[in-house]
């Protein structure tokens, strides 16, 4: 019978390492990505917003250097008409929540709850409120201007 | 000790030896052999179960005007719903398959003898669970076959007789299947059930560990292994086998769904689930009472199984008539399940 | 087995796992029918009627059998209708809108059997009567008759 060469401690125990290495590596990735899906099966899938036209002003409401107030049944908005170009920025304070006004002779957006300062392009300026007024997207057609707002919001 | 160790055993104060002992234990060499890996499995079937069942009641609505569209939106419309409802289908099938065949090679190998009867008997008591799981969860489902199958089954236990009907009236919530019925299938599925099973499971497995494993009859060998590493390794493959296994039938049989529950109209064939073959069949062929008494009687048969043979083997030393009538049952409830599977 | 080859064994295992789960990813998006609305936006082409029809096809559960689009239906082990609930957006071939309506209403009780000496299929039509009103059943048969592929004109089969 010939003498089997017995394999040194060093290599037993390189190859028990490998082992322990593949094993450890393979068990981790199978159960990981199982968990993986468990986790993707429970994370809600959010539908991306919808805009929705709703018709706010006339551009004839709206000559160059005007900003228009506009209640709509889903809020209130700013429309300005800077330079031939028609903007919306939304009315409510990002502060509180309160209704800015605009002040044409200091050529801001004050709010009155608690003297928040907004520049004409509707960014923070002075007082409490945190960020800039909300910019909201325009689309003007037959001489009507409307305001893009997600669907969920419109009222019909 | 490390400064942890003696951290964790000042807070903890159980010796590190006893836990380190249960894992050195040396196990007989005959259970290497695979089939004496079936006991574990339906441990880790049940685990799975439980796992996606609850994954799944984050989308099943238990109403009855609900139920079927939350079964639909989780087939066809939930990320990967259609996955984790098949792994817990395929497990639940799984699951009754192991549990018979555990119970045939406990049989088989006469391991339920004294000291291990009550062993033997909380295991047909988790083998009734798991049918009480199957039985339940199918009706949550509320479409055509799973509507009638609940009624069926529910009148099938009002012809017992004394206790007949109050039981029925208790599982349905009262005299007719109506929104309440679905409610407590539902807590008895995800709340009763699982309650008594984990129960169950705790005692049988303390009870097998305290006695150790039995002795096989006919293996003269002595030798052993040991737990770690070389079982747990074992119970590794097995259990990475049962979950590719299950990820692989939700692939390629993923749930499907009947049309929905309608009271008012019967389908053409009612047939349970194939677990239910053989009772089903059974109580096809004889009159109701006669067809009552012998599944009980079958039950009971079961329950009591150590102390009977004891007796038989009193009775007969040596014939081994333990053996003779368990593969006559056997054969009996298999073709009765291959009748009403064929022929049904 | 040794011990190490059974550890390598259970790490092939773990990654034969890894590759049956990554499986199930790629399987996801045509496992789930796109939200129902989308699909019978698609059919209908904003036509307002089919519309109708389309959602009388949702209320009662006809996809549940037949599929969201007519077109994917489910097992019927042992049905002549090659062992699966038949699809019906070919019905505008076989059917005039009477037959198509009074087949709706009358269901089909007992589904004839493949082999006829196999069990029954499972599933069957159901009867709609009383249930589909005649204003409704005419929006359904229309939007049935929509479900016709555009170039399947004279499929011969």
């Amino acid at each position: 019978m010939e003498e089997c060469v017995q394999p040194s401690a060093e290599e037993r125990s390189r190859r028990e390492f490998l082992a322990n290495l593949i094993m450890g590596i393979g068990v981790t990735l199978g159960v990981g990505s199982l968990f993986m899906r468990f986790f993707q099966y429970l994370y809600p899938v959010v539908e991306p917003v919808k805009l929705v036209e709703v018709l706010a002003a006339k551009t004839s409401d709206i000559p160059s250097g005007a900003v228009h107030f506009v209640q709509l049944a889903e809020g209130p908005v700013m429309i300005q008409n800077v330079g031939g170009q028609l903007h919306a920025l939304s009315a409510i304070c990002t502060h509180m929540g309160c209704i800015v006004k605009w002040h044409p002779e200091l050529n801001e957006f004050i709010c009155p709850c608690h003297r928040g300062v907004y520049g004409i392009d509707g960014n923070n300026i002075s007082g409490p409120p945190p960020r800039p007024m909300g910019k909201l997207a325009i689309k003007v057609r037959d001489g009507n201007v409307y305001v893009m707002i997600p669907a969920q919001k419109v009222q019909t | 000790m490390t400064r942890f160790g003696r951290w964790l055993y000042n807070r903890v104060p159980v010796d590190p030896e006893t836990l380190r002992k249960p894992l050195r234990e040396e196990l007989p060499v005959h259970l290497k052999q695979w089939m004496l890996c079936l006991g574990g499995t339906p441990l880790l079937l049940f685990l799975i179960l439980a796992t996606t069942g609850i994954l799944l009641t984050f989308y099943y609505v238990p109403d009855p005007s609900h139920a079927y569209e939350s079964v639909e939106n989780i087939s066809f419309h939930v990320r990967f719903g259609w996955f984790i409802r098949g792994i817990h289908r395929g497990a639940a099938q799984l699951m009754i398959l192991t549990t018979l065949l555990h119970i045939i090679r406990v049989f088989g190998t006469r391991a339920y003898r004294k000291p291990r009867e009550l062993t033997w008997m909380l295991g047909v008591a988790l083998f009734l669970t798991v049918m009480g799981f199957a039985f339940t969860g199918y009706s949550l489902v509320n479409d055509q076959l799973s509507y009638w199958a609940t009624i069926v089954g529910t009148n099938m236990v009002g012809t017992m007789p004394v206790i007949g009907k109050p039981l029925l009236y208790l599982l349905r919530g009262g005299p007719e299947v109506n929104p309440n019925t679905m409610s407590r299938f539902y807590d008895i599925h995800i709340g009763i059930l699982p309650t008594i099973t984990t129960l169950l499971v705790v005692g049988h497995i303390v009870l097998v560990r305290l006695h150790g494993v039995a002795r096989l009859e006919e293996d003269p060998r002595t030798e052993t292994y040991a737990f770690f590493p070389d079982h747990v390794l074992r119970e590794l493959i097995v259990g990475l086998v049962v979950v590719i296994g299950l990820v692989n039938y939700a692939i390629f049989f993923p749930p499907h769904i009947g049309p929905p529950a309608n009271p008012l109209i019967t389908p053409a064939t009612i047939r349970p689930e194939w677990y239910f073959w053989p009772v089903f069949r059974w109580l096809e062929l004889v009159p109701e009472m006669i067809g009552l008494a012998g599944v009980l009687l079958y039950v009971l048969g079961m329950f009591l199984w150590p102390f009977i043979d004891e007796g038989l083997e009193k009775v007969a030393p040596k014939r081994h008539l333990g053996r003779i009538v368990g593969t006559v049952a056997f054969l009996i409830t298999l073709g009765l399940l291959l009748w009403e599977g064929i022929a049904g | 087995m040794t011990i190490t080859s059974q550890k390598i064994f259970v790490g092939f295992l773990g990654l034969a796992l890894c590759a049956s789960v990554a499986t199930v990813g790629y399987v996801d998006a045509s496992r789930r029918h796109k939200a129902v609305a989308e699909t019978t936006a698609e059919a209908t082409k904003l036509n307002p009627d089919l519309q109708k029809g389309a959602e009388i096809y949702q209320k009662y559960t006809c996809f549940a059998c037949h599929g969201v689009d007519g077109n994917h239906p489910v097992d019927n082990f042992n049905a002549q209708t090659a062992q699966k609930v038949p699809p019906v957006n070919h019905v505008a071939e076989s059917y005039t809108k009477e037959e198509l309506a009074k087949k709706i209403w009358d269901g089909v009780p007992l589904e004839p059997k493949l082999d006829p000496n196999g069990p029954t299929p499972p599933l069957h039509m159901p009867s709609y009567k009383g249930i589909v009103s005649q204003d409704d059943m005419t929006l359904l048969v229309d939007y049935l008759f929509s479900l016709k592929p555009k170039d399947a004109e004279n499929l011969g089969f």
